[in-house]
Protein backbone atom coordinates (compact mmCIF):
# COMPACT_ATOMS: atom_id res chain seq x y z
CA UNK A 1 0.00 0.00 0.00
CA UNK A 2 2.65 2.45 0.94
CA UNK A 3 4.63 2.15 -2.50
CA UNK A 4 0.96 2.51 -4.11
CA UNK A 5 0.69 5.81 -2.65
CA UNK A 6 -2.49 6.05 -2.81
CA UNK A 7 -4.56 9.04 -1.21
CA UNK A 8 -6.70 8.73 1.93
CA UNK A 9 -9.25 8.61 -0.60
CA UNK A 10 -10.49 7.92 -3.86
CA UNK A 11 -12.78 7.20 -6.49
CA UNK A 12 -12.62 3.87 -8.32
CA UNK A 13 -12.17 5.36 -11.58
CA UNK A 14 -9.01 7.05 -9.62
CA UNK A 15 -7.97 3.76 -8.67
CA UNK A 16 -8.10 1.63 -11.64
CA UNK A 17 -6.40 4.23 -13.48
CA UNK A 18 -3.69 4.08 -11.17
CA UNK A 19 -3.89 -0.34 -11.80
CA UNK A 20 -3.51 0.33 -15.45
CA UNK A 21 -0.27 3.14 -15.48
CA UNK A 22 1.41 0.24 -13.34
CA UNK A 23 0.31 -2.58 -15.72
CA UNK A 24 0.20 -0.11 -18.63
CA UNK A 25 -2.64 -1.97 -20.04
CA UNK A 26 -6.19 -0.88 -20.60
CA UNK A 27 -8.52 -2.48 -17.84
CA UNK A 28 -11.71 -3.22 -19.21
CA UNK A 29 -14.88 -3.98 -17.32
CA UNK A 30 -18.29 -6.73 -17.83
CA UNK A 31 -20.80 -8.14 -15.46
CA UNK A 32 -21.52 -11.38 -15.98
CA UNK A 33 -24.46 -13.63 -14.87
CA UNK A 34 -24.33 -16.18 -11.94
CA UNK A 35 -26.75 -16.93 -9.50
CA UNK A 36 -26.23 -17.42 -5.86
CA UNK A 37 -25.24 -20.91 -6.13
CA UNK A 38 -22.02 -20.04 -7.45
CA UNK A 39 -19.09 -19.27 -5.94
CA UNK A 40 -17.10 -17.49 -8.39
CA UNK A 41 -17.98 -13.63 -7.89
CA UNK A 42 -15.24 -11.84 -10.09
CA UNK A 43 -12.69 -13.00 -12.20
CA UNK A 44 -9.25 -11.13 -14.65
CA UNK A 45 -8.49 -12.05 -17.99
CA UNK A 46 -5.02 -11.11 -18.10
CA UNK A 47 -5.39 -10.60 -21.93
CA UNK A 48 -2.34 -9.29 -24.31
CA UNK A 49 -3.79 -6.07 -24.93
CA UNK A 50 -6.05 -5.57 -21.93
CA UNK A 51 -7.04 -7.47 -18.40
CA UNK A 52 -10.72 -7.87 -18.43
CA UNK A 53 -12.15 -7.83 -14.95
CA UNK A 54 -15.48 -9.49 -14.99
CA UNK A 55 -17.97 -9.19 -11.70
CA UNK A 56 -21.12 -10.70 -11.23
CA UNK A 57 -24.39 -9.03 -11.75
CA UNK A 58 -26.56 -10.44 -9.32
CA UNK A 59 -24.19 -8.96 -6.52
CA UNK A 60 -25.08 -5.43 -4.54
CA UNK A 61 -22.57 -2.31 -5.56
CA UNK A 62 -19.94 -2.73 -3.00
CA UNK A 63 -19.75 -5.96 -3.53
CA UNK A 64 -18.98 -6.04 -7.17
CA UNK A 65 -16.84 -2.91 -6.49
CA UNK A 66 -15.11 -5.60 -3.45
CA UNK A 67 -14.37 -8.14 -6.41
CA UNK A 68 -12.92 -5.62 -8.76
CA UNK A 69 -10.47 -4.80 -5.54
CA UNK A 70 -9.77 -8.44 -5.17
CA UNK A 71 -8.69 -8.90 -8.92
CA UNK A 72 -6.90 -5.42 -8.93
CA UNK A 73 -4.79 -6.71 -6.20
CA UNK A 74 -4.14 -9.80 -8.21
CA UNK A 75 -2.44 -7.44 -10.71
CA UNK A 76 -0.78 -5.07 -8.20
CA UNK A 77 0.49 -8.42 -6.47
CA UNK A 78 2.36 -9.25 -9.79
CA UNK A 79 -0.14 -12.89 -9.80
CA UNK A 80 -1.13 -14.23 -12.83
CA UNK A 81 -4.73 -13.82 -14.73
CA UNK A 82 -6.36 -16.57 -15.86
CA UNK A 83 -4.80 -16.59 -19.70
CA UNK A 84 -7.43 -15.77 -21.59
CA UNK A 85 -6.89 -18.82 -24.60
CA UNK A 86 -7.36 -20.76 -21.30
CA UNK A 87 -11.02 -20.02 -21.36
CA UNK A 88 -11.57 -20.41 -25.41
CA UNK A 89 -15.18 -22.43 -25.98
CA UNK A 90 -15.37 -23.02 -22.18
CA UNK A 91 -17.72 -21.64 -19.57
CA UNK A 92 -15.40 -19.41 -16.95
CA UNK A 93 -13.59 -21.71 -15.12
CA UNK A 94 -10.58 -19.89 -14.24
CA UNK A 95 -7.76 -20.84 -12.50
CA UNK A 96 -7.41 -20.42 -8.57
CA UNK A 97 -5.55 -16.95 -8.53
CA UNK A 98 -7.94 -15.20 -11.23
CA UNK A 99 -10.64 -15.42 -9.43
CA UNK A 100 -12.59 -14.48 -6.24
CA UNK A 101 -13.90 -16.92 -4.69
CA UNK A 102 -15.26 -17.26 -1.48
CA UNK A 103 -14.26 -20.72 -0.56
CA UNK A 104 -10.79 -20.07 -1.35
CA UNK A 105 -10.26 -16.99 0.49
CA UNK A 106 -9.12 -19.18 3.91
CA UNK A 107 -6.59 -21.51 2.38
CA UNK A 108 -4.83 -19.79 -0.86
CA UNK A 109 -1.97 -17.39 0.46
CA UNK A 110 -2.25 -15.80 -2.89
CA UNK A 111 -5.94 -15.37 -2.63
CA UNK A 112 -5.16 -14.64 1.15
CA UNK A 113 -3.40 -12.06 -0.06
CA UNK A 114 -5.57 -10.04 -2.88
CA UNK A 115 -8.16 -10.23 -0.21
CA UNK A 116 -5.95 -8.46 2.15
CA UNK A 117 -5.10 -5.89 -0.11
CA UNK A 118 -8.50 -5.98 -1.52
CA UNK A 119 -10.00 -4.67 1.98
CA UNK A 120 -7.21 -2.05 2.12
CA UNK A 121 -8.29 -0.44 -1.21
CA UNK A 122 -12.25 -1.08 -0.71
CA UNK A 123 -11.75 0.67 2.60
CA UNK A 124 -10.67 3.62 0.87
CA UNK A 125 -13.29 4.21 -2.25
CA UNK A 126 -15.26 7.34 -1.82
CA UNK A 127 -18.30 6.77 -0.02
CA UNK A 128 -21.13 8.91 1.20
CA UNK A 129 -19.67 11.91 1.75
CA UNK A 130 -22.75 12.38 4.52
CA UNK A 131 -20.99 9.44 6.48
CA UNK A 132 -17.79 11.23 8.24
CA UNK A 133 -14.79 9.27 8.65
CA UNK A 134 -14.38 11.26 11.75
CA UNK A 135 -16.77 11.56 14.94
CA UNK A 136 -16.80 14.46 16.67
CA UNK A 137 -16.33 18.00 14.87
CA UNK A 138 -16.90 21.80 16.47
CA UNK A 139 -19.82 21.71 13.91
CA UNK A 140 -21.65 18.92 15.01
CA UNK B 1 -39.17 34.48 2.82
CA UNK B 2 -35.30 33.86 2.61
CA UNK B 3 -35.61 34.82 6.64
CA UNK B 4 -37.89 32.37 7.16
CA UNK B 5 -35.91 29.88 5.14
CA UNK B 6 -32.92 30.50 7.68
CA UNK B 7 -34.80 30.30 10.48
CA UNK B 8 -36.27 26.93 9.54
CA UNK B 9 -32.36 25.48 8.99
CA UNK B 10 -31.08 26.93 12.17
CA UNK B 11 -34.04 25.59 14.08
CA UNK B 12 -33.36 22.12 12.55
CA UNK B 13 -29.49 22.40 14.05
CA UNK B 14 -30.57 23.42 17.00
CA UNK B 15 -33.22 20.82 17.32
CA UNK B 16 -30.30 18.39 16.59
CA UNK B 17 -27.30 19.33 18.38
CA UNK B 18 -28.89 21.04 21.30
CA UNK B 19 -30.28 17.95 23.22
CA UNK B 20 -27.21 15.86 24.51
CA UNK B 21 -25.99 19.04 25.93
CA UNK B 22 -29.34 19.88 28.17
CA UNK B 23 -29.04 16.64 28.99
CA UNK B 24 -25.36 16.14 29.77
CA UNK B 25 -25.48 20.02 31.44
CA UNK B 26 -22.63 20.68 29.50
CA UNK B 27 -22.53 24.67 27.69
CA UNK B 28 -22.52 24.37 23.80
CA UNK B 29 -19.21 25.48 21.49
CA UNK B 30 -19.32 28.42 20.19
CA UNK B 31 -20.77 27.08 16.64
CA UNK B 32 -23.92 26.16 18.82
CA UNK B 33 -23.80 29.35 20.14
CA UNK B 34 -23.87 30.88 16.74
CA UNK B 35 -27.06 29.09 16.14
CA UNK B 36 -28.94 30.28 19.00
CA UNK B 37 -27.82 33.52 18.97
CA UNK B 38 -28.66 33.65 14.80
CA UNK B 39 -32.26 32.34 15.72
CA UNK B 40 -33.07 34.85 18.52
CA UNK B 41 -31.79 37.31 15.81
CA UNK B 42 -33.92 36.07 13.14
CA UNK B 43 -36.87 35.62 16.18
CA UNK B 44 -36.38 39.56 16.47
CA UNK B 45 -36.48 40.26 13.20
CA UNK B 46 -40.31 38.71 13.18
CA UNK B 47 -40.12 35.86 11.37
CA UNK B 48 -42.75 34.13 13.78
CA UNK B 49 -43.77 36.87 16.29
CA UNK B 50 -43.89 40.27 14.36
CA UNK B 51 -41.35 42.78 15.14
CA UNK B 52 -44.31 45.39 16.17
CA UNK B 53 -45.21 43.16 18.91
CA UNK B 54 -41.90 42.14 20.11
CA UNK B 55 -40.69 45.55 19.81
CA UNK B 56 -43.87 46.71 21.84
CA UNK B 57 -43.07 44.57 25.00
CA UNK B 58 -39.79 46.66 25.22
CA UNK B 59 -41.19 49.69 25.47
CA UNK B 60 -42.36 50.32 21.25
CA UNK B 61 -39.19 52.44 20.98
CA UNK B 62 -37.52 50.23 18.57
CA UNK B 63 -35.16 49.00 21.32
CA UNK B 64 -35.61 45.46 18.96
CA UNK B 65 -33.38 46.88 16.29
CA UNK B 66 -30.66 47.26 18.93
CA UNK B 67 -30.96 43.89 20.43
CA UNK B 68 -31.25 42.29 17.08
CA UNK B 69 -27.89 43.92 16.12
CA UNK B 70 -26.36 42.57 18.99
CA UNK B 71 -27.88 38.71 18.22
CA UNK B 72 -25.99 39.77 14.88
CA UNK B 73 -22.98 40.60 16.10
CA UNK B 74 -22.83 37.68 18.83
CA UNK B 75 -23.98 35.09 16.45
CA UNK B 76 -20.96 36.15 13.88
CA UNK B 77 -18.42 36.69 16.42
CA UNK B 78 -18.69 33.18 17.71
CA UNK B 79 -19.17 31.74 14.33
CA UNK B 80 -15.56 33.12 13.21
CA UNK B 81 -14.37 31.90 16.83
CA UNK B 82 -15.62 28.06 15.84
CA UNK B 83 -14.65 28.01 11.97
CA UNK B 84 -10.75 28.95 13.47
CA UNK B 85 -11.63 26.38 16.16
CA UNK B 86 -12.23 24.11 13.54
CA UNK B 87 -9.25 24.84 11.21
CA UNK B 88 -7.07 24.90 13.97
CA UNK B 89 -8.08 21.89 15.32
CA UNK B 90 -5.81 19.01 14.27
CA UNK B 91 -3.13 21.08 12.60
CA UNK B 92 -1.42 24.31 12.11
CA UNK B 93 -1.92 26.21 8.67
CA UNK B 94 1.28 26.80 7.29
CA UNK B 95 1.77 30.53 7.50
CA UNK B 96 -1.03 31.58 8.98
CA UNK B 97 -1.18 32.41 12.79
CA UNK B 98 -4.92 31.82 14.83
CA UNK B 99 -6.76 34.92 14.76
CA UNK B 100 -7.51 36.54 18.67
CA UNK B 101 -10.88 36.25 19.73
CA UNK B 102 -10.89 38.61 22.69
CA UNK B 103 -14.58 38.96 24.09
CA UNK B 104 -13.31 42.27 25.40
CA UNK B 105 -13.29 43.18 21.78
CA UNK B 106 -16.90 41.59 21.44
CA UNK B 107 -18.32 43.19 24.71
CA UNK B 108 -16.36 46.72 23.58
CA UNK B 109 -18.65 46.49 19.96
CA UNK B 110 -21.91 46.00 21.43
CA UNK B 111 -21.15 48.43 24.16
CA UNK B 112 -20.36 51.14 21.53
CA UNK B 113 -23.02 50.02 19.59
CA UNK B 114 -25.65 50.02 22.88
CA UNK B 115 -24.43 53.88 24.29
CA UNK B 116 -24.69 54.95 20.35
CA UNK B 117 -28.32 53.72 20.32
CA UNK B 118 -29.22 55.00 23.28
CA UNK B 119 -28.28 58.48 22.77
CA UNK B 120 -30.78 59.55 20.78
CA UNK B 121 -34.87 59.15 22.04
CA UNK B 122 -36.48 57.27 18.96
CA UNK B 123 -40.10 55.92 18.42
CA UNK B 124 -42.67 54.94 18.06
CA UNK B 125 -41.86 51.31 16.21
CA UNK B 126 -41.40 51.21 12.74
CA UNK B 127 -39.90 48.51 10.67
CA UNK B 128 -37.88 50.75 8.26
CA UNK B 129 -35.54 52.06 11.04
CA UNK B 130 -32.55 53.10 9.15
CA UNK B 131 -34.55 55.16 6.44
CA UNK B 132 -36.09 56.99 8.45
CA UNK B 133 -33.12 57.91 11.35
CA UNK B 134 -30.18 57.70 9.87
CA UNK B 135 -30.45 61.24 9.39
CA UNK B 136 -29.25 61.17 12.74
CA UNK B 137 -26.04 61.53 14.58
CA UNK B 138 -25.85 58.83 17.14
CA UNK B 139 -28.41 56.31 14.62
CA UNK B 140 -26.16 56.99 11.47
CA UNK B 141 -22.66 56.38 13.96
CA UNK B 142 -24.67 53.54 15.89
CA UNK B 143 -25.87 51.50 12.66
CA UNK B 144 -22.49 52.32 10.78
CA UNK B 145 -20.56 51.10 13.73
CA UNK B 146 -22.70 48.04 14.25
CA UNK B 147 -22.46 47.60 10.25
CA UNK B 148 -18.28 47.89 9.97
CA UNK B 149 -18.02 45.21 13.24
CA UNK B 150 -20.08 42.68 11.07
CA UNK B 151 -18.53 43.60 7.78
CA UNK B 152 -14.98 43.20 9.53
CA UNK B 153 -16.03 39.71 11.21
CA UNK B 154 -18.07 38.57 7.88
CA UNK B 155 -14.27 39.00 6.02
CA UNK B 156 -12.75 37.36 8.46
CA UNK B 157 -14.96 34.25 8.54
CA UNK B 158 -14.87 34.26 4.58
CA UNK B 159 -11.30 34.39 4.89
CA UNK B 160 -10.55 31.25 7.69
CA UNK B 161 -13.17 29.06 5.51
CA UNK B 162 -10.66 28.93 2.37
CA UNK B 163 -8.19 27.74 4.10
CA UNK B 164 -8.85 23.97 4.65
CA UNK B 165 -11.33 22.49 2.98
CA UNK B 166 -14.80 20.86 4.58
CA UNK B 167 -17.33 21.11 2.29
CA UNK B 168 -19.91 23.26 4.68
CA UNK B 169 -16.66 25.74 5.07
CA UNK B 170 -17.62 26.51 1.60
CA UNK B 171 -21.05 27.80 2.80
CA UNK B 172 -19.31 30.05 5.09
CA UNK B 173 -16.97 31.58 2.44
CA UNK B 174 -20.02 32.13 0.36
CA UNK B 175 -22.74 33.64 2.96
CA UNK B 176 -19.83 35.80 4.53
CA UNK B 177 -18.49 37.24 1.87
CA UNK B 178 -22.20 38.05 0.65
CA UNK B 179 -22.73 39.64 4.32
CA UNK B 180 -19.49 41.45 3.91
CA UNK B 181 -20.13 42.40 0.67
CA UNK B 182 -23.89 43.74 1.08
CA UNK B 183 -22.73 45.39 4.64
CA UNK B 184 -20.70 47.37 2.77
CA UNK B 185 -23.30 48.36 0.35
CA UNK B 186 -25.60 49.08 3.63
CA UNK B 187 -23.05 51.61 4.90
CA UNK B 188 -22.77 53.76 1.43
CA UNK B 189 -26.46 53.59 2.05
CA UNK B 190 -26.41 55.07 5.05
CA UNK B 191 -23.89 57.50 4.40
CA UNK B 192 -25.92 58.99 1.68
CA UNK B 193 -29.33 58.91 4.02
CA UNK B 194 -27.03 60.81 6.41
CA UNK B 195 -24.93 63.31 4.23
CA UNK B 196 -28.23 63.62 2.13
CA UNK B 197 -25.93 62.27 -1.26
CA UNK B 198 -27.05 60.27 -4.48
CA UNK B 199 -30.29 59.92 -6.10
CA UNK B 200 -33.40 58.18 -4.88
CA UNK B 201 -33.02 55.69 -7.39
CA UNK B 202 -29.73 54.48 -5.81
CA UNK B 203 -30.75 54.75 -2.32
CA UNK B 204 -33.67 52.04 -3.33
CA UNK B 205 -31.33 49.66 -5.20
CA UNK B 206 -28.52 50.10 -2.34
CA UNK B 207 -30.97 49.35 0.48
CA UNK B 208 -32.81 46.70 -1.12
CA UNK B 209 -29.93 45.34 -1.95
CA UNK B 210 -29.06 45.05 1.37
CA UNK B 211 -31.97 43.93 2.65
CA UNK B 212 -32.15 40.81 0.33
CA UNK B 213 -28.68 40.02 0.01
CA UNK B 214 -27.73 40.10 3.52
CA UNK B 215 -30.01 37.30 4.45
CA UNK B 216 -28.70 35.38 1.41
CA UNK B 217 -25.08 35.45 2.70
CA UNK B 218 -27.53 34.46 6.56
CA UNK B 219 -28.95 31.69 4.79
CA UNK B 220 -25.76 30.30 3.20
CA UNK B 221 -24.34 30.25 6.56
CA UNK B 222 -27.33 28.45 8.25
CA UNK B 223 -27.28 25.93 4.96
CA UNK B 224 -23.33 25.47 6.19
CA UNK B 225 -24.22 24.71 9.87
CA UNK B 226 -26.50 21.85 9.01
CA UNK B 227 -24.12 20.04 7.16
CA UNK B 228 -22.35 18.37 10.07
CA UNK B 229 -25.55 17.50 12.73
CA UNK B 230 -27.06 16.31 9.27
CA UNK B 231 -23.85 14.18 8.71
CA UNK B 232 -24.13 13.15 12.29
CA UNK B 233 -27.50 12.09 12.06
CA UNK B 234 -26.84 9.90 8.71
CA UNK B 235 -23.87 8.20 10.70
CA UNK B 236 -25.87 7.62 13.69
CA UNK B 237 -28.30 5.64 11.53
CA UNK B 238 -25.10 3.71 9.64
CA UNK B 239 -23.77 2.35 12.98
CA UNK B 240 -27.30 1.63 14.22
CA UNK B 241 -27.75 -0.31 10.90
CA UNK B 242 -24.21 -1.81 11.43
CA UNK B 243 -24.51 -2.90 14.77
CA UNK B 244 -28.06 -4.62 13.79
CA UNK B 245 -26.44 -6.35 10.93
CA UNK B 246 -23.32 -7.40 12.93
CA UNK B 247 -25.97 -8.88 15.23
CA UNK B 248 -27.89 -10.43 12.65
CA UNK B 249 -24.89 -12.59 11.12
CA UNK B 250 -22.86 -14.32 13.29
CA UNK B 251 -19.28 -13.84 10.82
CA UNK B 252 -16.49 -16.18 12.16
CA UNK B 253 -14.06 -14.89 14.34
CA UNK B 254 -16.88 -12.53 16.02
CA UNK B 255 -18.27 -12.72 19.80
CA UNK B 256 -20.79 -15.14 19.92
CA UNK B 257 -22.69 -12.80 21.84
CA UNK B 258 -25.04 -10.59 19.51
CA UNK B 259 -24.98 -7.75 22.04
CA UNK B 260 -21.20 -7.72 22.16
CA UNK B 261 -21.04 -7.89 18.08
CA UNK B 262 -23.42 -5.33 17.87
CA UNK B 263 -21.79 -2.81 20.53
CA UNK B 264 -18.08 -3.12 18.82
CA UNK B 265 -19.50 -2.49 15.64
CA UNK B 266 -21.78 0.65 16.78
CA UNK B 267 -18.59 2.33 18.29
CA UNK B 268 -16.02 1.55 15.71
CA UNK B 269 -13.58 4.30 14.99
CA UNK B 270 -13.47 4.76 11.47
CA UNK B 271 -17.01 4.01 10.58
CA UNK B 272 -17.43 3.59 6.98
CA UNK B 273 -14.38 1.21 6.40
CA UNK B 274 -16.29 -1.14 9.57
CA UNK B 275 -19.55 -0.38 7.20
CA UNK B 276 -17.55 -1.48 3.71
CA UNK B 277 -15.78 -5.08 6.09
CA UNK B 278 -18.94 -5.78 7.21
CA UNK B 279 -21.17 -5.70 4.26
CA UNK B 280 -18.42 -7.66 1.88
CA UNK B 281 -18.15 -10.55 4.73
CA UNK B 282 -21.79 -10.82 5.42
CA UNK B 283 -22.11 -11.61 1.50
CA UNK B 284 -19.16 -13.79 1.69
CA UNK B 285 -20.97 -15.62 4.56
CA UNK B 286 -23.79 -15.80 2.85
CA UNK B 287 -22.28 -17.17 -0.63
CA UNK B 288 -20.32 -19.11 1.56
CA UNK B 289 -22.89 -21.27 3.71
CA UNK B 290 -24.96 -21.12 0.28
CA UNK B 291 -27.47 -19.84 2.79
CA UNK B 292 -30.04 -16.92 2.24
CA UNK B 293 -30.82 -14.37 4.65
CA UNK B 294 -34.32 -13.74 6.09
CA UNK B 295 -36.10 -10.53 4.33
CA UNK B 296 -35.14 -8.48 7.92
CA UNK B 297 -31.15 -8.82 7.55
CA UNK B 298 -30.99 -8.64 3.81
CA UNK B 299 -33.49 -5.14 4.18
CA UNK B 300 -30.59 -4.45 6.93
CA UNK B 301 -27.69 -5.13 4.46
CA UNK B 302 -29.44 -2.95 1.62
CA UNK B 303 -30.08 -0.09 4.26
CA UNK B 304 -25.84 -0.04 4.93
CA UNK B 305 -25.57 -0.34 1.06
CA UNK B 306 -27.70 2.42 0.33
CA UNK B 307 -26.26 4.85 2.87
CA UNK B 308 -22.55 4.54 1.95
CA UNK B 309 -23.70 4.60 -2.10
CA UNK B 310 -22.23 7.48 -4.03
CA UNK B 311 -22.73 8.44 -7.62
CA UNK B 312 -19.27 8.19 -7.98
CA UNK B 313 -18.54 4.87 -7.27
CA UNK B 314 -19.78 3.56 -10.18
CA UNK B 315 -18.03 0.96 -12.23
CA UNK B 316 -16.58 2.24 -15.32
CA UNK B 317 -16.61 0.32 -18.57
CA UNK B 318 -12.97 0.83 -19.40
CA UNK B 319 -9.87 3.08 -18.42
CA UNK B 320 -6.48 3.20 -20.21
CA UNK B 321 -3.24 3.81 -18.72
CA UNK B 322 -2.13 7.66 -19.19
CA UNK B 323 0.74 7.12 -21.35
CA UNK B 324 -0.72 4.12 -22.61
Amino acid sequence: MARLNLPQELTLSDLIGRVADIQQKRIVFEGFRGSDAEKLTSLWLNKPDEGLILYRFIDSHWYRVHGICHELAHILLGHFGCEFSDLAGVNVIPGITASRRVDTLQDNPLEAAAEELAYELGRRLKKNPYVSREPETVFG
Amino acid sequence: MIDLFSFAVLGLVLTLRLPPYVSSRTLPGPALWSVIFGVLALLARGVVIPAPLLDAVLGGVNYLHLVRNLLVVAAVWCLRRAVADEIFRSSKTPGYTRPRHRLAALFGLMAAVSILFTLTATGPTTETFIPQYAHLDAIWAYASTYMVGVALMAADVGRLSRWRFRSYLGFFTVGASIMCVSSIVELGYMWMIHFDQGTDWERQLSYWFFQIFFYVGIASIAIGLSVRPVDTTWSVRLRIACAQLAAAVPLPKASSNLFARGWTVFWSKDLQSRAYDLLIQTRDFEILNEISFPPKTRALARLVERILTTAEAEIPKEIAPKNG
